[in-house]
């Protein structure tokens, strides 16, 4: 089949790769209809996410048709067509059971790796390192799935593949996001990034009571998607002094909660930090560079909270520790529990509250996949989401 | 490291926890292990524990043989010699093949110890039932081949050193078993390998699932077997038995153990460009 491997920094080729087997009793084989690109594959493609390894099939954002079924799989059949998490969860230990599923404890084989850099292993994850189980991701013709007992929802007839594809990742990630704040109604939000996630964010806070919701980015294009399509107002960090605008547009009080949809490779807000961070990645004496997070949490009111759906993979420094103390803000993070929301999203969708397929800026096949990855990181031809086709 | 306690052995029946105290008190002794079980076959693991005296005696004896025309050269010599009788039947040296035995031992041996612990979601009462038919642990143990039971109390052992082809094979029986609590071996004399263990089971308050602590003792005999049991050891670690407690884990919460191993990928030597090679003078670009 053929698949979109990483070869190296800035290097991602499709190449003809044997097709996927069965391994385990509680996996499946799904044929990938559509896979999607993501702000993080960037972190990827970028070279930041260490213990990647030429040859790594990558892809986590999936939905697809089932082919064939492990003999412990029973809640399945040939033929479904199905949406695939990007955390891979067992269903049964602890932090399953308490539908915390992207901190599986079963589904990372590498688990000591994690444990080395992070003192505990979270769950394995679709094409995101060897570090995170090492699976072959969907950016492919087909995918093997562990635990597809768990994992795989159907998908409703009524509802399309570009609309279900994006319960995979990013729209879950953006309402977690946004309930990780704690909206009460008539609370406004701040959040730093428009991207795919940034606006699932805006969204899901508006659907969760927030009265103004205020985006920050400094791509004209992305900035007037979020007015446009998420009832946003928008505000460019490089034309204006992000601080005193937010001040003054909540009467001096401030944000009652902010969003990172940033993460780990943010663009500078001044010259200073940015390049003292650009230089420390470089060097690797610090792994992210964050930005985004330290502005946020100084824009953030008294006793708000910070939200970070943002990637981060290692260390930073300089964070306003004292800014974050000095307010008593409350912090919240990780990666999404996908399966936590998968059905009470999907029950949006049906019900028309949202269609996530308005993100789609781009839809090209799977062999354009380095172009369209190339395109995606310097955000050309307004690209904001590339759905690749087999 | 291969300290070991010495005088009175524990008689089992102490090790039943009577209370919470006890239970307490318990823990405090696993780090001593050997207060577990009897003290292993001595040829092989023993070595001189306590060489103060002989030392002491040795140099006071030789002082005073060489200053033998004083008297306090005499006295010397004489005390020294008594030391050095006294350290000789302390340390049981008295016959000579002791003698040999000892000496080849003394640093010669390191015991190796290993600790893990988890946690599996599960009931106390399955995961010891799980534990206690050890032939189920081959299948979570990388490093074990296979375990055979003999009896109730017996079991033979089969284990391949990590990343080599060595192979090693010992009987060990149970020495200590409270349901639901604790398992206590120890390798039986003559074994290729010494080792004792003790595996303990503690129930998580609000019933969530069970603590398991593993803690393993090995001691290495010196001698012609001595290299390959070095090897061996060499590769024991609390990593590794870390991984095979987490197998066991997996195995028990899961049905399976999750792998990669066999997965499809992008590696040169097993797929192929898909597309030729772009010119690196053109620019990529998408047919939008």
């Amino acid at each position: 089949m053929r698949a979109v491997c990483w070869m190296g920094k800035h290097d991602v080729q499709v190449r003809e790769v044997p097709d996927p087997k069965i391994l385990n009793s509680r996996d499946c084989i799904i044929k990938v209809k559509l896979s999607a690109i993501c702000g993080s594959d960037l972190h990827l493609y970028d070279g930041y996410i260490p213990t990647m390894q030429e040859g790594d099939i990558i892809g986590h954002e999936v939905i697809g048709e089932v082919v064939e079924i492990g003999n412990e799989v029973d809640n399945l059949t040939v033929g479904d067509r199905v949406v695939i998490p990007f955390p891979i969860a067992c269903g049964s230990c602890h932090y399953c059971k308490h539908e915390q599923h992207a901190l599986c404890d079963n589904s990372n084989p590498n688990a000591h790796m994690a444990e080395a850099a992070y003192g505990y292993s979270p769950a394995g994850i679709f094409g995101y390192s060897h570090m995170l189980g090492g699976y072959a991701g969907g950016q492919a013709e087909y995918m093997r799935v562990p635990f597809a007992d768990v994992g795989p929802m159907k998908v409703p007839d009524g509802v399309t593949d570009e609309q279900a594809l994006f319960l995979s990742d990013i729209f879950p990630t953006g309402y977690q996001a946004a309930l990780n704040c704690n909206i009460k109604s008539g609370d406004t939000v701040a959040v730093w990034g428009c991207g795919p996630v940034g606006l699932f964010a805006m969204k899901s806070a508006k659907l969760l009571g927030a009265e103004r919701v205020i985006a920050i980015d400094h791509v004209p294009e992305r900035l007037e998607k979020a007015r446009r399509d998420a009832d946003a107002e928008p505000l460019h960090f490089e034309k204006t002094s992000v601080l005193s605008e937010l001040k003054e547009m909540t009467g001096g009080r401030g944000p009652d909660a902010v969003i990172e949809a940033v993460g780990m490779e943010a663009h500078g807000f001044n010259a200073a930090d940015h390049f003292y961070d650009k230089a420390k990645q470089t060097l690797r004496l610090e792994t992210d560079r964050p930005n985004a997070l330290r502005q946020a949490i100084q824009a953030c009111g008294k006793g708000g909270t910070v939200s970070i759906p943002g990637v981060y993979g290692g260390i930073i420094d300089k964070m306003p520790m004292g800014a974050a103390f000095g307010k008593g803000l409350t912090f919240k993070m990780g990666q999404t529990h996908v399966q936590r929301f998968m059905n009470k999203l999907m029950g949006h969708i049906e019900d028309g509250d949202i269609d996530p397929s308005f993100i789609i800026s781009h839809r090209v096949p799977l062999v354009e996949a380095p172009a369209a990855y190339e395109m995606f990181k310097h955000k050309r031809n307004n690209c904001i989401k590339v759905v690749l086709h087999p | 490291m291969s300290e070991r306690t010495h005088g009175r052995e524990t008689p089992a029946s102490n090790l039943r926890p009577r209370s919470r105290a006890h239970r307490r008190e318990l823990e405090v002794q696993r780090d001593n292990l050997s207060s577990y079980s009897q003290r292993p076959e001595r040829e092989g693991i023993d070595q001189i524990d306590n060489p103060a005296m002989l030392v002491g005696g040795g140099v006071l004896a030789l002082w005073g043989i060489k200053h033998w025309r004083s008297m306090f050269g005499l006295l010397a010599a004489g005390v020294g010699s008594g030391l050095v009788y006294q350290g000789l039947k302390q340390n049981q040296l008295l016959d000579g093949h002791n003698l040999k035995q000892k000496l080849l031992n003394t640093g010669a041996s390191q015991s190796t110890q290993v600790r893990a612990t988890i946690t599996i979601d599960k009931p106390v009462e399955e995961v010891y039932a799980k534990w206690k038919d050890l032939s189920n642990l081959s299948r979570c143990m990388r490093h074990v081949e296979s375990v055979r039971r003999i009896d109730d109390k017996h079991w033979h052992w089969k284990a391949r050193a990590p990343k080599t082809n060595i192979t090693v094979e010992w009987d060990s029986e149970i020495i200590e078993e409270q349901e639901n609590e604790m398992i206590v071996w120890r390798s039986v004399k003559g074994s290729e390998i010494h080792n004792e263990g003790m595996i303990e089971f503690k129930s998580r308050p609000n019933a969530e699932g069970t603590e398991i602590h593993a803690h393993i003792v090995y001691y290495p005999p010196a001698g012609k077997v001595g290299k390959t049991i070095a090897n061996f050891l060499h590769g024991i670690s609390d990593q590794i038995v870390k991984e095979d407690l987490r197998r066991f884990k997996r195995l028990l919460e899961t049905g399976e153990v999750p792998t990669i191993e066999g997965q499809t990928s992008g590696r040169r030597e097993s797929s192929r460009p898909a597309l030729p090679p772009r010119q690196s003078s053109e620019r990529p670009r998408p047919s939008l």
